[in-house]
């Protein structure tokens, strides 16, 4: 019983029981009830722990009160530092790893198709078909893609974010509707009625929540058959979902096939790279059938089928910038917690002779450390407070600001994983920036520490260790900047590139028609819509031509793509997609696209077939020359008949400014083509001198008045689309030169304080020069010096880090190589300047010092 | 936590051992077994709850320590700590009283 009654001693904390241990143990053997003594001891040491905890805790915000100033600086600092790490982390969070809002989410993946020579990105429709009825390993699989609508609401024409999908998708995905149903395999059948669903917010705004509407899309109605909850985004900000009819297993035998975005639930239990291996299985016995077309045997060869997690394929384009800035931010975080840590040293140096005196006076360490670490703990609960607060209030901000550039965004909110991973950094921060006292006061001998007096002195170990501390903020600022600066520089390099036309002086606009009746009848009317208009718009007072083309530069999308091969050069696999586009014959003069070799189109081309005009990349990558004016090409097809390349086009960047110019095919929209096209784009070459912007209203006008019934939309300068193209990265570039500031701003405290606190400290030292012939310059240059030793120690050591992590970004960056001397010397200089300015401050009030003053004070 | 401990009831640990050092110093143990005659056997103070609640009459000011014998501690009540005791008997007394005219006690018997 009494070896229990020992072992039982140790509930209670030492502190206790150094102090009554003994006693108690006397007081249990004079009564020689050990066993009453030990239950005892059970049920009061939990008292005795509260009671420690509330005492240390009550001693510490004591002792934070007795010093204001340090308490509100370190408490703003901390929390800046953790209020921003919530809000990056609460954006990186929501739009990369937390699970998606559908039933067992682990199941949901996205299928691509892949070639060895090029990603596809979508599913080929035939595949998609053979799958769906095929697959043993996908539970249900869903096709979805973009549907271009024209909605005919109260106001006029309007275009909606439309999406086809398969009648699978909803189940796919497990939602429920929140009223009326969703699609079921009767709504993709030839002939079904026309039926679509809605989202909330749709439903709210146009349709005043009233239920069985019907609408009007691209001139045909549609029941509205259900309504999606609130909140519902996907794909997109998709408003109206259509059932998708599309016989998918027939497309194999002909020139066209559908690529459609694929999603696949799979069975419980059935890993990914299973269900990969299946679906190439399948999708490779489907390109070996019989009525397979020539061209698509070859393009198909080695098909594979990838199966990416569905919410990793959402953030996927994000993923690098975000996570760049969770970096950025955290170092911001660091070098807050560095500051933090030097603020507790300079407070440390104030309580020497206390730490020393209590040591002396036989405290444990460990009591110490305890009171030391509570202060911490208090601070950064209460800098994660405030952090919190702040972080609420950024992140409404910022998704204000820049909603539409982060995936997910309207499931990012501040929530119960976001509060845990804050606290969880909280607490590390006060662990972190608590070491460095303790470090400093283990080490404090009683003698040197009761010295302190008349000198201001103290352990010579504090001001280097506090050095130490604002040279690795330097370290950590210059990484940041240099960071910033790499960015910054792409930036730049991106804003001039050449995209191959010219920009300037060009309005552009978008017409969305939607003529009632079948194709065949609606055709002659959408022709003589363009015509007209091409027509009309040039003859406007300050217009010089007008380019039409379903999509324009920069737009990032070509609404066709086509397989080619070149007379004479057996097919090679590379690149066989290439982007084809159908335009007016003034596209390439208005756009100011120089020929290189042969003509542009003229209107006489108009009444001619088969001739097109290639770009360079096409004639280099599939002739391996660029003087082919006269060559020969035909669609991937025996039958197709040859076109004659009557001219080669300088590359135009329409994939955006970053991209590389891809292989790319023109041809004249005429009379005769068999494909209506309800979406064209124009663009309006104004005159010198004419502001494109002002004839937006007599473009509209004037499309308004043709009658047709026509949407008429996305005025907007060649020049803004272009910079719209940039807004992403404007984005990263403004957080992360916003973060570098916070950070050049902390290191410049930092440095600041050091020098302060080494004028105030050496201030005997600086009369005794003073007094014996040392100017102001050698008093000012004294602290310069070791200024500037801190700032480069912590420069060099910031561009080795630089250097090393600077890889991580390479991919945002455009022309510009991660060790871009450019960024990192502009950074080194930058930060070499504030380093200076902040030094000079302390160092000044150095050299004005009265050295007769200073020393009657002292002696 | 200081300051208006007269105003309150002492916790029944407290008092019993204030009634303890009420007529001298005493040790650990004194105070247990008086405590253990006070109540007639009714209470026994475990050790721990005896040095807990006097590390916490301590810091309170109620108890001082009165020096040591035998390598045992001697504790006794401060004036503070005498007059918070008396402060509390007043207060049960009254109450006893109260309970005599509510006629809850039979046999009246002298207060404390």
């Amino acid at each position: 019983m009494r070896r229990l009654f020992h072992l039982l001693m140790r509930l209670y904390p030492a502190d206790f029981r150094r102090e009554y241990g003994e006693e108690i143990e006397r007081a249990a053997a004079e009564r020689g009830a050990w066993k009453e003594a030990a239950m005892d001891i059970v049920t009061t040491a939990p008292r005795e722990h509260a009671d420690q905890f509330l005492t240390t805790v009550r001693q510490a915000w004591r002792g934070l009160r007795r010093t204001p100033g340090f308490t509100l600086v370190a408490l703003a600092t901390l929390a800046a530092g953790i209020g921003l790490n919530t809000v990056i982390f609460s954006l990186v969070y929501g739009a990369l790893f937390k699970p998606l809002p559908y039933p067992e989410p682990e199941r949901l993946f996205v299928v691509t198709e892949a070639t060895p020579d090029q990603q596809i990105r979508f599913a080929l429709g035939p595949d998609f078909g053979s799958w769906r009825r095929l697959s043993r390993s996908v539970q249900i699989m869903a096709g979805y893609s973009g549907w271009s609508a024209l909605y005919a609401g109260p106001d006029g024409a309007e275009p909606v974010e439309a999406t086809q999908a398969t009648p699978e998708f909803f189940t796919a995905l497990g939602i429920r509707p929140l009223s009326g149903r969703l699609f079921d395999s009767d709504d993709d059948r030839p002939g079904a009625r026309a039926t679509a669903v809605v989202s909330h917010k749709f439903w709210e705004r146009k349709l005043g929540s009233r239920p069985g509407s019907s609408i009007e899309l691209n001139a045909a109605a549609y029941e509205v058959i259900g309504v999606l909850p609130p909140g519902f985004e996907f794909p997109g900000k998709t408003d109206v979902w259509v059932a998708f009819r599309e016989d998918f297993a027939s497309q194999r035998g002909k020139d066209g096939i559908t690529l459609l975005n694929t999603l696949a639930r799979l069975k419980p239990g059935v890993k990914p790279d299973m269900a990969a291996t299946e679906l190439t299985g399948i999708a490779v016995a489907g390109w070996n059938l019989p009525e397979v077309v020539g061209g698509f045997k070859n393009m198909t060869k080695g098909i594979r089928a990838q199966l990416t997690p569905l919410g990793e394929s959402i953030g996927a384009r994000s993923r690098t910038q975000l996570l760049m800035l969770m970096g950025g931010v955290a170092l911001v975080l660091v070098i807050a917690c560095v500051n933090v840590a030097n603020l507790f040293v300079a407070r440390a140096a104030s309580r020497t002779r206390e730490v020393a005196v209590r040591l002396a006076l036989g405290a444990g360490m460990g009591r110490i450390a305890r009171d030391v670490w509570a202060e911490n703990l208090l601070l950064a609960a209460g800098g994660a407070l405030l952090g919190i607060t702040l972080a609420r209030l950024l992140l409404r901000l910022l998704l204000k600001i820049a909603g539409d550039a982060v995936p997910r965004a309207n499931e990012i909110s501040i929530d119960t994983a976001v509060l845990a991973v804050t606290a969880l950094v909280s607490l590390a921060t006060g662990l972190v920036f608590g070491l460095s006292p303790l470090l400093f006061a283990r080490r404090t001998p009683l003698n040197e520490a009761l010295k302190d007096g008349a000198r201001g002195g103290g352990d010579p170990a504090l001001p280097r260790l506090r050095s130490t501390l604002v040279a690795a903020q330097l370290a950590l600022s210059l990484v940041l900047l240099a960071g910033a600066g790499l960015l910054l520089r792409s930036f730049v390099a991106l804003t001039q590139v050449n995209p191959g036309f010219d920009p300037n002086g060009l309005l552009t606009l978008q017409t969305h028609l939607a003529p009632a009746g079948f194709a065949d009848r609606a055709h002659p009317v959408v022709l003589g819509f363009y015509r007209q208009a091409l027509e009309r718009l040039a003859a406007l007072p300050g217009v010089q031509s007008v380019a039409m083309a379903p999509d324009l530069p920069v737009s990032g999308r070509f609404s066709n793509m086509a397989a080619l091969e070149a007379e004479g050069h057996p097919f090679h696999r590379k690149l066989p997609m290439i982007g084809a586009r159908q335009i007016n014959p003034g596209y390439f003069d208005s756009l100011r696209i120089p020929i290189r070799y042969g003509r542009a189109f003229t209107p006489d081309d108009l009444a001619k077939s088969n001739q097109i005009v290639i770009n360079e990349a096409l004639a280099r990558s599939h002739f391996g020359n660029v003087d082919v004016a006269g060559k020969r090409m035909r669609v991937l097809s025996d039958t197709a008949p040859w076109m004659t390349v009557i001219g080669v086009a300088a590359d135009v960047r329409h994939l955006g400014l970053q991209a590389e110019p891809a292989p790319e095919v023109y041809r004249l929209y005429t009379d005769r083509d068999r494909e209506m096209i309800s979406e064209m784009s124009f663009a309006l070459r104004v005159e010198r001198n004419v502001d494109p912007k002002s004839l937006t209203g007599e473009a509209r006008e004037t499309l308004l008045s043709l009658g047709s019934g026509a949407g008429v939309h996305n005025f907007i300068t060649m020049e803004d689309r272009i910079r719209g193209t940039l807004s992403q990265r404007r984005f990263q570039l403004w957080l992360l030169a916003a973060f570098s500031l916070l950070a050049v701003g902390l290191a410049a405290i930092g440095v600041y304080g050091v020098l302060s606190y080494m004028v105030t400290q050496r201030s005997h030292e600086i009369g005794v020069r003073m007094a014996l012939g040392a100017t102001a310059a050698d008093i000012v240059g004294l602290f310069m010096r070791h200024a500037w030793l801190l700032a480069l120690t912590g420069l060099a050591v910031g561009s080795a880090v630089f250097y090393w992590a600077g890889q991580a970004i390479s991919k945002l960056l455009f022309a510009i190589k991660p060790t871009d001397p450019w960024a990192i010397s502009g950074a080194a200089i930058t930060l070499l300047l504030v380093a200076t300015a902040a030094a000079a401050l302390p160092a000044w009030r150095a050299a004005a010092m009265d050295p007769a003053a200073i020393l009657r004070r002292n002696n | 936590m200081n300051g208006n401990k007269n105003q309150e009831s002492l916790s029944g640990a407290v008092f019993h051992i204030a009634l303890a050092l009420a007529d001298g110093p005493k040790h650990g143990y004194g105070m247990m077994q008086d405590v253990e005659r006070q109540t007639d056997g009714a209470l026994k103070l475990g050790p721990g709850t005896l040095y807990g609640t006097l590390k916490r009459m301590l810091a309170d000011d109620l108890v001082e320590e009165a020096g040591e014998e035998d390598r045992r501690r001697y504790y006794r009540l401060t004036t503070l700590g005498r007059q918070t005791a008396r402060a509390e008997a007043e207060r049960l007394s009254s109450l006893v009283q109260e309970a005599h005219l509510k006629k809850l006690l039979r046999t009246p018997r002298p207060a404390l």
